[in-house]
């Protein structure tokens, strides 16, 4: 029973902290983050050869920035972490020659 | 004392009749609560939720090559409809205010309504529809007649014999962990089309370049970078392709893809690239 109880604590405790270090980003960061990444996509034309990619990306922004003005930080950060990945994406499939 | 005796027996007898009644009116409420409650469940089943519209209507537009139309259109529309839903955020989903939430799927309506346009519309002036041209193979950005003389002149192209080294044309680029030379296996989907790729094609020997990023000494980050390579070489020798058609080298401390600033960017710039040497 001890080793149960001890395996859960270890468990959440180390959810809880992995969630910290995630969290102590700051939406601004992220928005950061996001508008180098499209910027990079952009600089490898992913906007001409993987337009759906970089188009996600873009609009996942965009919206970040809208919802962070109107201080929903929770969707403008899961926005923002969207359009980095979608811009990442849209980056490899640039290099590949859109394929 | 017998009055008591009878007025005691027939409150008993009334008050059990009472209860028995009183029962079965419950018992009763009872099965028609259930039953209503099972009505609103199935007519809750049974009614399509805007989201599920909107998607039916963009697996319709899917189907006649809207990435290829309109892109930009049906990626907004996307990400309208995702974040209406909720964005999952660590363990949570970030959801956006009610209004917010109707407002956006207007605008994904909206999106998906232009998008539908452009499908049918006629963007090079040729007389064909875009979703048509798409499906016949030619490019919907530039009239056939052109099209045609781009083909002519790749054919003459092509009759001469290029020995050229450049990038394979395909998603040929591998990431690796901090300080790792074993493949990960998000990788191996796009390893085992490279190997189908050069089973086709016997003809093509090639080159595979490991990098690093910028973390430790230039002699340690060669070797390395050379590791990589030959983790890649080995996997594609296991199977099936011989080894004297893989080269193998391995660039440390350079040629980044990115600046080293962030964790991002040092993933992306350790990496394994393919590269076609010889076409014989």
């Amino acid at each position: 029973m001890r080793k149960f109880i001890s395996l859960i604590l270890i468990l959440y405790f180390t959810t809880v902290f992995a969630e910290d270090k995630l969290g102590n980003i700051t939406v601004s960061e992220l928005l950061d983050e996001a508008r180098t990444s499209i910027k990079r996509a952009y600089e490898v034309k992913a906007d001409k050869v993987a337009k759906y990619e970089f188009f996600r990306a873009k609009s996942y922004y965009e919206l970040a920035q809208e919802e962070t003005s109107k201080l929903n930080l929770d969707v403008g950060k899961a926005a923002a972490l969207r359009s980095i990945e979608w811009s990442i994406r849209a980056i490899s499939k640039a290099i590949a020659g859109g394929k | 004392m017998i009055k008591k005796i009878s007025y005691f027996l027939l409150l008993a007898v009334f008050g059990s009749s009472y209860g028995g009644y009183m029962e079965d009116v419950y018992r009763k409420a009872i099965e028609l609560e259930k039953k209503e409650k099972e009505a609103i469940k199935i007519k809750k089943e049974k009614k399509p939720t805007v989201y599920d519209k909107l998607q039916t209507k963009i697996e319709q537009l899917y189907k006649k090559h809207v990435l290829e139309c309109a892109p930009e259109e049906i990626a907004y529309a996307e990400t309208y409809i995702e974040t209406a839903k909720g964005l999952p955020l660590y363990r949570r989903v970030a959801k956006v205010s009610k209004f917010e939430r109707y407002r956006l799927l207007k605008d994904a309506e909206l999106k998906i309504e232009i998008a539908e346009s452009k499908i049918y519309s006629d963007i090079d002036n040729d007389g064909v529809p875009c979703y048509m041209e798409v499906a016949k193979g030619t490019n919907p950005y530039q009239p056939d007649n052109v099209v045609k003389k781009e083909i002519v002149k790749e054919e003459k192209k092509t009759s001469v014999k290029v020995k050229t080294f450049k990038p394979l044309k395909l998603h040929a680029r591998i990431h690796f962990d901090f300080d790792k030379t074993e493949i990960k296996k998000d990788y191996l989907p796009y390893l085992n089309v490279i190997i189908r790729y050069l089973k086709r094609n016997p003809n093509i020997k090639v080159k595979i370049v490991g990098y690093t990023d910028n973390i430790g000494s230039k002699a340690y980050n060669d070797k390395l970078a050379l590791k990589r390579a030959k983790a890649v070489k080995d996997f594609l020798v296991k199977s099936g392709i011989p080894s004297n058609r893989i080269e193998i080298e391995g660039i440390g401390k350079a040629k980044y893809l990115f600046d080293n600033k962030t964790e991002i960017n040092r993933f992306t710039n350790r990496r394994a690239e393919f590269f076609i040497m010889e076409v014989k």
